[in-house]
């Protein structure tokens, strides 16, 4: 399990304990917060990665799948430090790959008990739209945080994009890789904390930028 | 010569200084102590005979010398902040890589004492 954590030190302790009650290797990726979240990681049993510089979401996520892959993980998961996603969602996606049913599990908030936030949801489903087009994968959630993938597909689809443009990065790694993905029930808990934390509305304009320039200058 | 002569020459002539003497010392590619003295050293000839933008333009079809002078501005400075933009993406990039290593490193130190 891989889990971003940038000034999210409310927060980390808890979602860490949670995984770790579930799963044995949990890597928690310090994106050189400025609160107290380093020391919030240090408390708990999961491995502490720490960025000495901020390098966003993206960046932080490949640096735990390194760690991770270097010690022979077989799955890697991707997991939400400000508590959003439920634990039990990320372990039956993870039995879907182990089992082999898929070689990347995406969640998909739609087909959750999330509540998501009307404005949310349009964005989401532009997104979601635009990837048919340029990708021509058809998903319906292509920004959650939840994923799980195979050791072979963590190393195909190596993040280029620091910040928070990897999510449509992975989008067209996935479809170019041709490996078989399968989307999952994920319930969002969207609450204050999360919202006030989360990407406000007026940033998917900017990761649509990066994407773009991700995509013409690889 | 006008005031305003006088001020653009002697701005241009620092500017040739300061070109030549970054090269000699190696703080510039030799490449873009040229463009910066040529483009310099040209700058100076049109500000003297400001008349000669204007049959420029007019021998390259435009209108005034004065847009002549803006266009190529508008592509140098265009020019300039792609090509600024690109090597920031390549500091960063590289800082990104570096900043993952020096994270694993550490978690490396971290870990061997514990877990021989």
């Amino acid at each position: 399990m891989v889990v971003p954590v940038f000034n999210e030190c409310a927060a980390v302790g808890k979602v860490l304990d949670a995984l770790r009650s579930r799963f044995r290797n949990v890597v928690a990726v310090d994106d050189g917060s400025s609160d107290a979240s380093w020391d919030a990681i240090r408390k708990t049993a999961a491995h502490a990665l720490r960025h000495a510089v901020n390098r966003g979401q993206g960046a932080a996520l490949q640096t735990g799948t390194d760690f991770a892959l270097a010690r022979g993980a077989r799955r890697i998961a991707h997991f939400d430090a400000d508590g959003q996603h439920r634990v039990d969602d990320l372990v039956a996606m993870a039995l879907a790959v182990a089992k082999g049913d898929c070689d990347i599990a995406l969640g998909d908030r739609f087909a959750g008990n999330s509540r998501i936030p009307p404005m949310r949801a349009a964005l989401i489903r532009l997104a979601a739209l635009m990837h048919r087009v340029t990708s021509g994968i058809g998903l319906n959630d292509v920004h959650n945080g939840l994923r799980v993938l195979t050791d072979e597909a963590a190393r195909r689809c190596e993040l280029r994009s620091d910040r928070m443009a990897h999510a449509s990065e992975l989008i067209d790694l996935i479809a170019r890789s041709g490996m078989r993905v399968k989307q999952f029930p994920t319930t969002i808990e969207y609450t204050a904390y999360s919202m006030a934390k989360g990407q406000r509305a007026s940033a998917s304009a900017r990761i649509l930028l990066h994407y773009a320039v991700g995509r013409v200058f690889r | 010569m006008s005031v305003f002569q006088v001020v653009l020459l002697a701005a241009l002539v620092a500017t040739v200084v300061l070109g030549l003497v970054m090269a000699s010392r190696g703080a510039l590619p030799k490449i873009l102590a040229g463009l910066l003295v040529g483009g310099a050293c040209l700058g100076a000839v049109f500000v003297v005979e400001p008349d000669w933008t204007t049959q420029l333009a007019r021998f390259l079809g435009i209108g005034r010398g004065a847009d002549l002078v803006l266009y190529v501005l508008v592509l140098g400075t265009s020019w300039g902040f792609l090509s600024m933009y690109m090597r920031v993406r390549a500091v960063r990039r590289d800082m990104t890589l570096l900043v993952r290593r020096m994270a694993l490193d550490e978690a490396e130190r971290d870990q061997t004492p514990r877990r021989p």
